[in-house]
């Protein structure tokens, strides 16, 4: 596998008032995205996690240290075109990135910005419609559609440059338990079936459990990095970054605390039904 | 009262009108404008209302919108006349009855014809946008004034934000609806007190609701900077317009129609 | 306190678009309970919610205020419900607009036509509810961050001293440490002040872990109004309905259904673990 983003010694801060703590800085990020891969990042607001998103399109600039995508550097201007064609970006409200009055419309923004010829346009918009299964609305206004489909429709519009990565940033927060299902099932379809890479900011464990991998930010810095099971081993750390863990993890982590011998990373119900019964087994099905 | 205005309004539809190409029913109405000022006298108004009914016919838009729009118009229609009377020469139209002697036949007929030429310019043009999206004639504009460009005219840009504004409009709305609700909640009154009262009581909407659309400019432009906006140079267009020979009637009709007119003229 | 009597309301009576919102809501709502409402986007929980301080007039039906009609009464009276009612929209911090804190939340008592002093006296009652610093009162609240703002404009209301005090959604968008304080500054402002809350959620966990009563919403009906542990008795009903309901209850479903004798009635990580530590200390006895 390669890499696809490439990030080394990143310090940010915007600047601030005066009398102002500094927010959303970053001090020395290191991090480094493979091509394919689903990564979720988590930290609570403020850690400097959108920050760190918005360098990897080149939406801000580095104050030192170095980004690379897809081996161009991000600082310079005459690659912007081309990494941010690369890596698409989706954001929190989806009122807010959606530039037409028409569906098909906005989803070919960027195609048009891009210069693409027409009849390759129609099918591109086609496809990335198709791809988030939005077909069937693409003649409607944007804002008639519920929250999940405007995102899903923000999600195409990214699709339509055919980019090899998507970062989302907390794409579902402002949407209701439906709304947040069919964005995360697009999302891990784009990854599994089509091997776009995903970068995911959330705050819901329940989607981060999904990625393959969990990048933990706090106060600008990168935490824990490691597959799920890795980061959600660390209860304690995750509590004292304000962060929430899978109530299954959470659950064995309460029951260690009493001496009861069961691993603590039991991320999805199954597992931990599993763990359950085989901690029950001395308890017989006929007590009562 | 505001709500009776119907110029502007643009009515969903799939009527021949609505079907014409947006750059063609900017050329038309600019046309049948012109025309409507050619008119030398009564006789020409025969033939602009004949186009007119052709649009009628046509358009799937009830005569009756038209008229509902005139209303409000009305104070300068008899405005209009009643000058065009006062100043108007001729004989008295009353000659027996002192008090209407300011009332000539010259000005009567100059009153009539103003007035005939106005709600027909109102007639024409509302067609226009009832039959027009506000985006395809943002559209069509961008796309006519394009060569405009070389004069470092911003005609890309102008356009952009027309579109942006029509895509906010609806959001903006609703975000007033859920402020406005927000207020009150606290006891806001916006309903009792004389003028400056009422105005302050404005306030703790249009803050909130600067704000927010300063917010949403700003999530927006990086939203569009994401998506490799980077202004009109080089741009493809997704929607394209073609000519078909609807729109090519209707040019061959107007134009007849002008010819005619410019016929009264000369003869 | 609250009471409704086949109340309904439909969106654009007379036009093609008429909808039914709500149908035939009779709800009683105790004085002092804190009850969560939940239901799906549509299911017109806010909608109810818009009714209990008159800013939506119903189509048909009564509600009652304590006892008294609310559109049988004058304006007048109508507007000092307002008051008794305090009611939190979704995404409360845009409708911020004064230079302060202080004025900000100082609005609704001048509103009130209070003194002062009173004024005074609220404000800073308020702020202290909140959790935030008496030093920000000083503050614009437009240099605060997300969470804090979100704070401010949840005292502007507290600030009216209601009655009840309806929420919806206080929590969205907000980062797990945010999620938590808010809500547990509510669950303070309930104790403390014993009046009335209404919080509407997307989050059963929320919602089970705050509040002493469910009010469950589907297509504009009142689907359920009982007690927590009542309500998840039914648990395969809210999931039939599209709602979610708390991991770990599904667990300790699934393990009872699988013969294993826990209460179906676990909605928190505390419950789960008192859950399977009774069972497991009952079953150590018998082995010894």
């Amino acid at each position: 596998m390669s890499k696809i983003i490439e990030v080394s010694q990143l310090n940010f801060s915007y600047p601030v008032d005066e009398g102002m703590a500094p927010a959303h800085a970053l001090h020395d990020v290191s991090l480094e995205i493979e091509e394919g891969e689903f990564v979720a990042i988590l930290g609570h607001n403020g850690c400097g996690k959108s920050t760190l998103a918005k360098h990897f399109n080149g939406i801000l600039k580095a104050d030192s240290g170095r980004v690379t995508v897809l081996g161009l550097d991000a600082s310079d201007e005459k690659n912007i075109t081309e990494i941010r064609r690369n890596v698409g970006m989706v954001f929190q409200n989806p009122d807010n990135q959606l530039i037409a009055t028409v569906v098909d419309e906005d989803v070919a923004f960027a195609l048009e910005n891009l210069g693409v010829p027409y009849d390759e346009m129609v099918k591109r918009v086609d496809e990335a419609l198709e791809m988030v299964d939005m077909t069937r609305y693409r003649h409607h206004a944007p804002h008639r559609l519920s929250g999940g489909q405007k995102q899903r429709i923000a999600i195409a519009g990214i699709l339509a440059m055919a980019p090899k990565c998507i970062v989302l940033d907390e794409p579902t927060a402002m949407l209701d338990p439906k709304g947040r299902r069919e964005v995360m099932k697009t999302i891990t379809r784009l990854n599994r079936e089509r091997g776009i890479t995903v970068i995911l900011i959330t705050h819901y464990m329940d989607e981060a459990v999904q990625a393959d991998r969990v990048v933990v930010m706090g106060e600008g810095e990168v935490i824990l990095d490691g597959t799920p099971k890795e980061v959600f081993q660390n209860v304690g750390l995750l509590h004292s970054l304000s962060l929430d863990v899978p109530q299954t993890a959470e659950l064995m982590f309460a029951l260690r605390q009493e001496d009861i011998k069961v691993p603590i990373a039991v991320l999805t119900e199954e597992d931990c039904i599993a763990e359950l019964e085989k901690l029950l087994g001395g308890v017989t099905h006929d007590q009562n | 009262m505001l709500k009776d205005i119907t110029i502007g309004q643009y009515f969903p539809g799939k009527s021949f009108m609505h079907r014409l190409d947006p750059r063609m029913k900017l050329l038309l109405t600019v046309l049948y404008v012109v025309s409507l000022f050619l008119v030398p006298d009564f006789w020409g108004f025969l033939v602009i209302g004949a186009v007119i009914a052709l649009v009628v016919a046509s358009s799937g838009v009830s005569l009756k919108v038209v008229f509902r729009g005139l209303k409000p118009l009305m104070f300068i229609i008899i405005f209009t006349a009643f000058f065009n009377i006062l100043y108007g020469g001729g004989e008295p139209l009353f000659p027996n009855i002192s008090w209407l002697a300011w009332i000539k036949t010259e000005g009567v007929r100059n009153a009539l014809f103003m007035i005939i030429r106005i709600i027909l310019l109102i007639m024409g043009t509302s067609y226009l946008t009832y039959t027009t999206s506000p985006v395809m004639l943002t559209d069509a504009m961008e796309r006519i004034f394009r060569p405009l460009k070389v004069l470092h005219f911003p005609v890309h840009e102008l356009a952009m934000m027309m579109t942006i504004a029509l895509r906010f409009i609806p959001t903006l709305i609703d975000e007033t609806d859920k402020i406005i609700n927000a207020q009150k909640a606290r006891g806001a009154d916006f309903e009792t007190g004389n003028i400056i009262r009422r105005a302050k009581a404005l306030i703790p909407i249009l803050i909130p609701l600067l704000i927010s659309a300063f917010r949403r400019a700003e999530e927006l432009a990086d939203a569009m900077e994401c998506r490799c906006y980077q202004g009109g140079e080089g741009r493809t267009r997704y929607k394209v317009y073609s000519f078909s020979w609807r729109d090519w009637a209707a040019l061959g009709i107007m134009l007849l129609a002008m010819a005619t007119i410019i016929l009264f003229m000369i003869f | 306190m609250i009471k409704t009597e086949h109340l309904s309301h439909a969106y654009g009576v007379g036009t093609p678009f008429e909808t039914a919102a709500i149908e035939d809501v009779n709800i009683h709502i105790e004085k002092g309970d804190y009850v969560g409402i939940i239901g799906h986007t549509g299911s017109g929980k806010s909608t109810l919610i818009s009714h209990f301080n008159a800013i939506l007039k119903p189509t048909s039906g009564r509600i009652l205020i304590d006892g008294r009609d609310l559109w049988d009464a004058d304006k007048k009276t109508r507007i000092q419900t307002r008051f008794d009612v305090g009611l939190v929209f979704q995404y409360p911090e845009y409708q911020l607009f004064e230079e302060t804190v202080y004025k900000d939340i100082a609005f609704g008592p001048k509103n009130m036509g209070l003194s002062a002093a009173e004024i005074e006296k609220r404000v800073e009652k308020a702020i202290h509810f909140v959790g935030l610093k008496p030093s920000v009162l000083e503050k614009s609240p437009f240099d605060l961050s997300g969470g804090q703002k979100r704070r401010v404009a949840i005292a502007g209301v507290m600030a009216l001293q209601p009655k009840v005090l309806i929420l919806d959604e206080p929590a969205a968008g907000l980062d797990p440490r945010g999620r938590d304080e808010i809500l547990s500054r509510i669950r303070d402002y309930h104790k403390e002040t014993k009046s009335t809350v209404l919080l509407v959620s997307h989050s059963m966990e929320d919602i089970s872990r705050n509040a002493n009563s469910i009010l469950v919403m589907n297509k504009g009906r009142c689907a359920m109004h009982a007690s927590v542990p009542e309500v998840f008795e039914h648990a395969d009903e809210l999931v039939q309905m599209g709602l979610d309901v708390p991991k770990i209850t599904r667990v300790f479903i699934s393990l009872q259904e699988k013969g294993y004798p826990v209460s179906r009635n676990v909605y928190t990580v505390e419950q789960g673990k008192a859950e399977l530590m009774r069972l497991l200390q009952k079953g150590g006895d018998q082995n010894a």
